[in-house]
């Protein structure tokens, strides 16, 4: 019996310590997959490879994304994948994205970022539709790949107007 | 006899019930909901002590707001604050739906999708439906919201059609 007393003791011990022996700091390959992650998103738009897109982002029904565009929030990945779906047969010419300031935060299997994109869709009649976005990800790790599980995207709105400010600095 | 075996078996539950992660984890997560309560209960009452309560008092917190501007660290948080206030004399009436909270160690975050009814001095009301996600992170044993965004949807297909053409 108080054999089981000690085992029960040390077992709270390892549970309360557990949380905290996860946290630290990001290692170099979890930045580096965060990174990929994001350029990823970028170059799949590029090269019109939706697969590639998609592989950033959770494939399940727990994927929220606040897109730039309404509706206020998309729920699952086939929503995404539809959405995506439209912007590239909405611009038929090149598409050209970059993203810059990416930080990203990484404590156990939760990451946070956020990062800047450059945008250049080319219309049906060849002029350029370009506009910066912010971006606010939240990514997990699953079945040991981080993949996004909410995304904010969004360009600010001036709220006299009304009107999007395409040009964000 | 039965009854002593029964509390000691209910007190071992308790105690484990309340020392696992998944209890520190439901704990973290009701204390960050109460932190999104009180920035909007504190931007709607324009309370500014309330509201910057909630933020990190650092220069690297990144605001990106539902309005054009920069709004990198605490102090121009707090003047974009104090600049809606001005705009907008009247208290709001806000709400929030679909508010989603998690954790993982030291780190959180929140979204929702909160409604304002902004007050001009005319009396004008100004509705805006906004996204809101906030990461929070335990600095000093206390939450804290390290970075926000907030935003309006804009039609970027229609806006492509309107907008002019660039090269």
């Amino acid at each position: 019996m108080i054999k089981l007393v000690y085992a029960f003791a040390a077992w709270l011990v390892v549970m309360a310590i557990a949380p905290v022996s996860q946290a630290g700091e990001a290692s170099a390959k979890d930045r580096a997959a965060l990174a990929t992650v994001t350029q990823n998103i970028v170059t799949g738009f590029s090269t019109r490879n939706m697969e590639m897109i998609m592989s950033s982002y959770s494939p399940n029904e727990d994927l929220v994304v606040f897109d730039i565009s309404p509706p206020l929030k998309y729920v699952g990945a086939k929503a995404l994948r539809d959405l995506n779906q439209r912007w590239l047969d909405s611009f038929v010419g090149k598409i050209e994205g970059v993203y810059s300031d990416l930080n990203v935060t990484v404590v156990g299997d939760v990451a946070y970022g956020y990062n800047t994109q450059h945008w250049k869709f080319t219309r049906p009649d060849g002029s350029i539709f370009a506009f910066t976005a912010r971006l606010s990800n939240v990514y997990r790790k699953i079945d040991g790949r981080w993949r996004i599980v909410q995304e904010h995207g969004s360009v600010p709105v001036d709220l006299a107007s009304l009107k999007p400010v395409l040009d964000a600095q | 006899m039965a009854i002593k075996v029964l509390l000691a078996r209910f007190g071992a539950i308790m105690l484990l019930a309340f020392s696992t992660p998944a209890f520190a984890a439901s704990v973290d997560e009701e204390q960050i909901k109460k932190l999104v309560q009180t920035e909007m209960e504190g931007a709607a009452t324009h309370d500014i002590d309330k509201v910057m309560s909630v933020y990190w008092h650092s220069k690297d917190f990144v605001l990106y707001d539902a309005v054009p501007g920069e709004f990198n660290g605490w102090d121009a948080l707090k003047a974009d604050y104090e600049d809606y206030f001005k705009t907008f004399p009247g208290k709001p009436d806000a709400s929030f739906a679909d508010l989603h909270v998690g954790t993982s160690g030291d780190l959180g975050y929140a979204f929702s999708i909160q409604t304002w009814k902004f007050k001009k001095a005319s009396g004008e009301v100004v509705t805006s439906v906004q996204r809101v996600t906030n990461i929070y992170r335990r600095i000093d044993g206390q939450w804290l919201c390290i970075h926000e965004h907030a935003s309006i949807p804009v039609n970027m297909l229609a806006e492509s059609k309107s907008s002019p053409k660039g090269r």
